[in-house]
């Protein structure tokens, strides 16, 4: 009987997983070509935005993106030979990527996005059976032009 | 302020990698396969090394229990040649040191016409064979090739290489099911060695009637007899389910065997 749901979970997982991961891609990209304009960089740490004729405000965005049972089984098995885990790669990519574009949505009267910063943290690894997901939080400082 | 600002989205994206996933994980999963089977095969391979380390007498618990299915049908009257045989036996043994810890049983029934070497140094001769054997070299053959598969520790050969199949399956099992493990107990206690183990006990026989008489005769001639009874046996129908005939590799084999080596 637990074979048979693991079998009906690692199925689940690779068809909704994957049909998933393709749909938000193509909605990834789409954002992307079209917010590509808006600046954003990592730099800016040390500039003081009053005195360059700006005022700034502290911009946040957030995503958290599950794993499917089909990657976890995946990487579990990467994980008795080590070596990369192929199959983590995309979920990370995607949750930066998608944590990017909401912290660009979040603004869009901003000039400039300066200094921003990507952690990443991992959600509901207590428990061993649970599946976990990944929480990427971006921020920096957006900065409107004072008129 | 004015900061040059020129975006583009990367042609590629060299973040995630293009293998795909199940081709991978069947890879590691076949490659990991191979591993076990290759140290399993390892392991089994040196389990006949590691066993014949073993104390003759190793494993006594176990023979005793199986001693106890045959002297169940013995007769409760004790075998009236018994001081001979247990004779005969204690000269074969007084050869070497290590063959002091063995122990003769000797079972009063005429139907076991049989001798079994079971572990713990503990062998079985049914008295049904002994009135089969003509001369006191004949019975000395039979009782030094069940000594051979003592000193070959055959019995736990066997019974290590059945445990380690019985591991391995109730591992791929995950301990699922009980049957299978009853059958390979069954298999335990089945009592049959492998033709080479067979061939090797008559050869340390062979030997051990040499260095007790001094003489070859009674190795040849013990199967002669056994080839009789054999032969009796199965023209009288009744008695085909008789153990000899399964438990032991083709007699005239074993005769021509050893009559090459007596001719040496």
């Amino acid at each position: 009987m637990e074979f048979i749901i693991l079998v009906v979970l690692f199925f689940t997982g690779l068809i909704f997983g994957t049909l998933n991961e393709r749909k938000h891609y193509r909605s990834i990209q789409k954002r992307e070509a079209d917010l590509i304009q808006r600046p954003l960089v990592s730099f800016g740490k040390k500039a003081n935005p009053i005195y360059q004729g700006f005022h700034g405000e502290l911009v946040s965005a957030n995503v958290v993106i599950s794993i499917d049972y089909f990657k976890k089984f995946v990487a579990n098995i990467s994980n008795l030979i080590g070596g990369k885990v192929v199959s983590y790669e995309t979920l990370l990519d995607r949750a930066r990527r998608e944590a990017i574009l909401r912290l660009k949505e979040s603004c869009p009267e901003a000039d400039f996005i300066i200094n921003t910063r990507i952690e990443t943290a991992s959600i509901g690894k207590s428990t061993n059976n649970s599946v976990a997901c990944v929480e990427v939080l971006v921020y920096g400082t957006a900065l409107y032009r004072v008129n | 302020m004015q900061i040059p600002y020129q975006a583009k989205i990367p042609s590629k994206n060299h973040n995630v990698s293009t293998e795909s996933l199940i081709a991978k994980s069947f890879q590691i999963i076949l490659s990991l396969i191979i591993f076990i089977l290759i140290s399993i095969v390892f392991v089994y391979l040196s389990l006949g090394i590691i066993i014949s380390f073993a104390p003759i007498n190793f494993g006594k618990i176990l023979g005793e229990s199986f001693a106890k299915n045959f002297q169940a049908e013995s007769k409760s009257v004790p075998y009236q040649q018994e001081e001979q045989i247990q004779n005969i036996f204690a000269k074969l043994k007084n050869v070497d040191p290590q063959l002091q810890s063995l122990e003769l049983r000797i079972i009063n029934s005429n139907d076991l016409v049989n001798a079994f070497a079971l572990p713990g140094g503990i062998i079985i001769i049914g008295t049904g064979l002994l009135e089969e054997l003509k001369s006191e070299q004949e019975i000395a053959m039979i009782l030094g090739h069940e000594i051979g598969h003592q000193v070959n520790r055959d019995y736990l050969q066997r019974l290590s290489k059945s445990a380690l199949i019985l591991v391995i399956y109730s591992a791929i099992t995950v301990g699922g099911s009980e049957v299978p493990i009853a059958s390979s107990l069954n298999d335990l206690l089945d009592l049959s060695f492998s033709r080479r183990q067979e061939l090797n006990a008559d050869q340390f026989g062979l030997e051990l009637l040499n260095k007790v008489y001094h003489s070859s005769f009674g190795a040849v001639e013990a199967f002669q007899s056994i080839l009789q009874i054999e032969n009796k046996l199965s023209t009288n129908h009744k008695f085909l389910d008789l153990n000899i005939l399964k438990t032991h590799p083709d007699t005239k084999y074993r005769i021509k065997k050893l009559s090459e080596k007596v001719a040496k």
